[in-house]
């Protein structure tokens, strides 16, 4: 499994996905610096941090996931590499696993350069802008249980994603899966039933109610593990002619 | 104790969506031979390769490769099997060094730096080890395709059209490299388009709509079909083409250059259909040797197409 998981990483090299990857944290970064240093960003550490995962939440992470996973599977979708991959001496669910476990590890990267993004920017807009103050102090146990929550709230969103692109040769169908999902949870964020809906748990991680934010970890957490289970399952067993 | 057979197939079905795209298939390969496969696009070579190497479970029948049920056994036929596709399927943004490092991970095999050293020099990669394989031309992909298939020494090569759209010196070298490997002991089992290439061969099996349409020596299918060829070479040929298109006892008709073949199984109507044209206005009329060409075609032409 390890040779797997290692081959599988070995792919990633000079591959677009670590350009995708890079995309959210920079963006975050620079942004972020400008806005801080222009004036307009809140002027406190802890607004500052829970907005930078409020919009990580919203748009950066689905958007990272549909991004990420699809030119994952376009790795062997693009140049046709199943036959070759699944004809090797390794059983098939080792190598979705190693699959699904390099593009979460790589999401689990995202995440905690995001974060830090979110934070480096802030000192560097503070250094640029004269005037600009920011009221009480930087809660990195914060930050890190916000983007770690929001990680497992969003597994499910991962899980679905993932599966679309593996399964789909063309990047449409988990390019539409993800836009749809991410625009309906924009729409249906305080909606009742929005607490079920996949693209929102991780956004319901930062709801006041306490009880909200749990169910949508617990939610998006098991029920990204038992989609991802599943999905190794299918993936495996399914003819690839 | 190593097999008579290298491959031994019975019956292999197996159906998409409700077309059934290989039919009853049975095949012997002896260990150690050179066994063409060939058949038009569409045919079944491919869907039957990858039944053989594991890759594919058939609907129907069965057998064994290298000895290994291919069915039960798909995994331990993996590990001994090399497997090139027809397009090439290693990783254009990986070096070619880091393909072959990758495969020889993925095979487990022990002192990967060592077998991949021996590799690159062996398939003359050296010193092109750190291009990345996306930029190589058409003939060196095959040739890293081909390093990379027999990294783990298998006792078995399946390859499935591996100079489709590769040079003709490409293919050559290619080919020489395939005879290196069976003369090592290597039963290579090709899927090809190339009458050239098909003629290297020891023994071909014809496939055509899933079906199994004649497996014999390459030099022994004209005679085993019993079909007779004429070449009448002359000016404006077309007129002839049309004319004997008609006749009884041609059963096809080819260009080659500026001559026609016309074949048959009846000799005796095959030369009384050419007779007419012999010496007539600048024709000439000789007996040709059937060539493999014209007995696919004439196979392909009986063959009932299935997928309709």
């Amino acid at each position: 499994m390890i040779n797997v998981l290692i081959a599988e990483a070995t792919k990633l090299r000079r591959s677009l996905v670590l350009l995708v990857a890079a995309t959210p944290p920079v963006m975050v970064f620079a942004l972020g610096a400008l806005v801080v240093a222009s004036g307009n960003a809140p002027e406190d550490w802890r607004v500052h941090t829970v907005a930078g995962a409020a919009i990580w939440a919203f748009f950066l992470l689905p958007m990272s996931v549909i991004g990420l996973t699809a030119l994952i599977a376009q790795l062997e979708h693009g140049p046709n590499t199943w036959s070759h991959t699944l004809a090797l001496p390794v059983p098939r669910w080792q190598v979705f696993l190693a699959k699904a476990l390099v593009s979460l590890g790589l999401m689990a990267v995202v995440s905690a350069a995001v974060a830090l993004a979110s934070w480096t920017s802030a000192l560097v807009g503070l250094q640029l802008g004269s005037e600009v103050e920011m009221a009480g102090q930087y809660d990195a146990m914060l930050a890190l249980r916000l983007y770690g929550w929001m990680f497992v709230a969003g597994l499910l969103v991962m899980a679905i994603q993932w599966t679309l692109a593996m399964r789909f040769r063309s990047f449409a169908a988990p390019v539409s899966v993800g836009i749809g999902g991410t625009f309906v949870a924009v729409a249906a964020t305080s909606a009742e039933k929005g607490l079920y809906f996949p693209w929102l748990m991780p956004v319901n991680v930062l709801a006041s109610e306490g009880s909200r934010g749990d169910l949508a970890i617990a939610m998006g957490g098991i029920g990204g593990v038992i989609v991802f289970a599943l999905a190794i399952l299918w993936l495996s067993r399914r003819d690839w002619g | 104790m190593i097999d008579a057979l290298a491959i031994d197939v019975h019956g292999l079905s197996k159906s998409f969506g409700g077309t059934r795209v290989v039919d009853g298939f049975d095949m012997a390969v002896p260990s150690g031979k050179i066994y063409g496969f060939l058949g038009p696009n569409g045919s079944g070579k491919t869907t039957t390769i990858r039944m053989m190497c594991g890759l594919l479970k058939p609907d129907g029948g069965g057998g064994r490769a290298l000895g290994l049920d291919i069915i039960r056994e798909s995994r331990e036929i993996k590990a001994r099997v090399g497997y090139m596709t027809q397009r090439f399927s290693l990783y254009g943004d990986l070096t070619v060094r880091e393909n072959l490092t990758f495969m020889a991970r993925l095979h487990a095999l022990p002192e990967v730096r060592n077998v991949v050293d021996q590799a690159l020099d062996e398939y003359d990669l050296a010193p092109r080890a750190k291009q990345l394989a996306g930029n190589l031309s058409g003939g060196w992909k095959q040739r890293l395709a081909l390093a990379a298939a027999s990294l783990h020494q298998p006792g078995l090569l399946l390859l499935d059209e591996p100079t489709a759209g590769v040079d003709p010196k490409a293919r050559r070298d290619f080919w020489d490299r395939i005879r290196r490997l069976a003369k090592q002991g290597v039963t290579v089992l090709v899927s090809t388009h190339y009458m050239d290439e098909a003629v290297q061969c020891d023994n071909i099996a014809f496939i055509a709509y899933g079906r199994k349409l004649i497996d014999a020596p390459a030099g022994e299918i004209p005679a085993r079909i019993g079909l007779h060829t004429i070449r009448i070479e002359g000016p404006g040929l077309q007129p002839v083409y049309d004319a004997l298109e008609q006749v009884p006892g041609v059963e096809q008709i080819a260009r080659f250059g500026a001559a026609l073949h016309i074949s048959g199984r009846n000799a005796e109507a095959l030369a009384a259909a050419a007779r007419p044209y012999d010496g007539r206005d600048g024709f000439s009329v000789s007996e040709a040797k059937t060539g493999l060409e014209e007995a696919f075609i004439w196979l392909m032409s009986g063959a009932e197409d299935n997928f309709k």
